[in-house]
């Protein structure tokens, strides 16, 4: 077996490509890269979550350049991504560190800190807003001034406003006795004198799977601080290590891992989970110093992070599901217990993330009973450049293959009909490959 | 006042704060660039909390910069493209490491603390936002 070079399009390759620009000037107008991310936050988040880079001013860009095309995007993306060197390795985020502004549980109704809807479209009629057609900057800024007068006078009546509440000159740092607990909510009314609670301190809220464990319902487990595998450092060699399948769920297609995870829970899979909790708002990151400083680890409002440094917060959507199973106990007999599934996606992708938990608790189960409990099935398929990278290279020209396989089968014909006579001869791929066939041409795809 | 506490100020607040303090370091000491601001990536670590290890969420686009004043070194590192503000925080970091302008640390952390009640006025009206939205299931069993 052996390739061959391609020749003969590069001329038709480059009126291609002149054509794909044309199309996307031919309207006459643009979009600034601003626009896009003031427009479109979700299918930014889809496309830096898929990506595995959380940069949106890029993803903006990508989205721009690919005129809409999500996959593209994320191409562009993960190629960008691997001109970059990657000096850092962030300190561990602590899964209760997140600043939530929204968290609910379809497992209880009665949750510490309180079921917080935050901004969703749960709720909403699914009907076109047709006045959007009419919707200018202007609008907006009106209807953002509108907005905001309400908050303010909402904030007004909590002292929230500037230089009412908020203590004195040591503000943040004389407020690290705060419990994160009481720093769940704003300040109210009355509370002028109290000082502010420390930065990163609003939204914390205590984990909901905690309540099951401290029941004794859900193991616990001590922290296991090895060293991840790396999906964009070394390949897919099964069985994988827990770290590689979330790491190759959460940037997974997002259509694909839902899909997956939705086979499951109709019957191709273990089980229907309850969603425990599902969170989403920012983590901050950090890295150490780097020549090192020990300890410079763990939940930004303890004292393990005094010398490491704060680079920003990015959002993420994190989800916990139960599945109720049936294990051996003690005695030897059976009964029903409970154990988690785990997805975080980043940004805004709450489908995603309750499906990455499925696909992660039917992965622990190594029974290839049922396609989403097979770790090669479903982790070399959600993956958007494999996935669409493949699916992509069957366009390309299979001129020799294809030839083998037509004569392959005029030669099953012919030997069912009894016939001893070769096919007469006829061009091999139609008019237009004559510079293709034979090794001349084709594409660099093309086995001869 | 501790690095993770300054940076994170400096990095969620305005920027004219970071640029300000740099500013008077630079007029102050000889500043040597050992690494102009420059893109590069940071992998985000996160701690699972099923089984309560570790795996890699993904990477994020950062800028770092590393500056020396004197024999000390300042790193500085905020995620995207903010090579104005890694510069100026690879200053302040050096500054603040070495003692060059030890006289003025006092006062750009009284700036920075008034900073982080502003940043955290902030945070707590987005607070407020997202708390009209918690559910109150003991009006709805009032109604019922």
């Amino acid at each position: 077996m052996a390739y061959v070079a391609v020749r003969g399009g590069q001329e038709a390759i480059e009126a291609s490509l002149a054509l794909l620009a044309w199309e996307r000037v031919r309207p006459g107008c643009s979009v600034e890269i601003k626009d896009i991310m003031a427009a479109f936050p979700d299918l930014i988040d889809q496309v830096m979550g898929e990506s595995s880079l959380y940069a949106p001013e890029l993803a903006a860009l990508a989205l721009k350049q690919a005129q809409g095309s999500c996959e593209e995007a994320v191409f562009l993306l993960r190629a960008f991504r691997s001109t970059l060197e990657r000096p850092y390795v962030s300190c561990a985020v602590e899964p209760d560190a997140m600043r939530c502004s929204r968290r609910i549980s379809a497992a209880f109704k009665d949750i510490p800190g309180g079921q917080i809807l935050g901004a969703t479209r749960d709720y909403s009629h699914r009907l076109i807003d047709f006045n959007l057609r009419k919707e200018s900057t202007d609008t907006v800024r009106e209807l953002r001034r509108e907005m905001k007068r309400i908050w303010k006078e909402g904030w007004e009546a909590d002292g929230l406003c500037e230089g009412d509440g908020f203590g004195g000159d040591d503000g943040a740092e004389a407020a690290q006795d705060l419990l994160p607990e009481a720093s769940v909510r704003p300040p109210k009314k009355g509370a002028k004198d109290a000082a502010s609670p420390p930065l990163g301190a609003f939204g914390r809220l205590p984990k909901v799977a905690d309540y099951l464990r401290a029941q004794g319902l859900l193991a616990e487990y001590d922290a296991d601080d090895a060293t991840p595998a790396d999906a964009t450092m070394e390949p897919l060699v099964f069985p994988t290590p827990r770290s590689m399948r979330l790491q190759v769920l959460a940037r997974g297609m997002t259509q694909g891992v839902v899909a997956l995870g939705y086979a499951a829970i109709r019957g191709f899979g273990l089980g229907h989970p309850t969603v425990a909790e599902l969170r989403y708002g920012e983590v901050e990151i950090a890295v150490e110093h780097p020549l090192g400083t020990p300890g410079a680890s763990g939940d930004p409002l303890q004292a393990g992070r005094g010398d490491a440094y704060y680079l920003g917060a990015i959002p993420v959507t994190e989800v916990e599901g139960i599945f109720e199973l049936e294990v051996e106990n003690a005695d030897g007999g059976k009964e029903f217990t409970f154990d988690l599934g785990y997805g975080m996606v980043m940004g805004r992708g709450e489908t995603k993330a309750i499906a990455m938990s499925v696909l992660d608790f039917c992965l622990r189960s190594k029974d290839k009973r049922f396609p989403t409990q097979d770790e090669e099935f479903v982790l070399y398929h959600v993956d958007g450049i494999e996935a669409t990278g493949f699916i992509s290279h069957l366009k390309l020209p299979h001129y020799v293959t294809f030839q083998s396989k037509l004569s392959s089968v005029r030669k099953a014909k012919d030997l069912a009909k009894g016939s001893a006579d070769k096919p007469a001869d006829e061009p091999a791929t139609g008019p237009a490959d004559k510079s293709t066939d034979g090794g001349e041409g084709g594409n660099d795809d093309q086995a001869v | 006042m501790q690095r993770y506490e300054r940076t994170r100020i400096l990095v969620e607040g305005d920027p004219s704060l970071a640029q300000g303090i740099a500013a008077e370091i630079e007029a102050e000491c000889a500043v040597e660039v050992v690494d102009e601001p420059h893109e590069e990536l940071v992998m985000v670590k996160v701690r699972e909390s099923v089984r309560n290890s570790l795996f890699y969420l993904g990477e994020a686009l950062m800028c770092s910069c590393r500056v020396k004043l004197g024999d000390t070194m300042g790193y500085g590192m905020a995620l995207g493209s903010r090579r104005n503000l890694a510069y100026n925080l690879a200053l302040i970091d050096a500054a603040f490491a070495s003692g060059a302008a030890q006289e003025k640390v006092p006062g750009w952390e009284h700036l920075i603390r008034k900073e982080a009640q502003r940043i955290a006025r902030r945070q707590a009206k987005e607070a407020a936002r997202v708390d009209k939205t918690r559910v109150d299931f003991s009006t709805m069993k009032v109604e019922a």
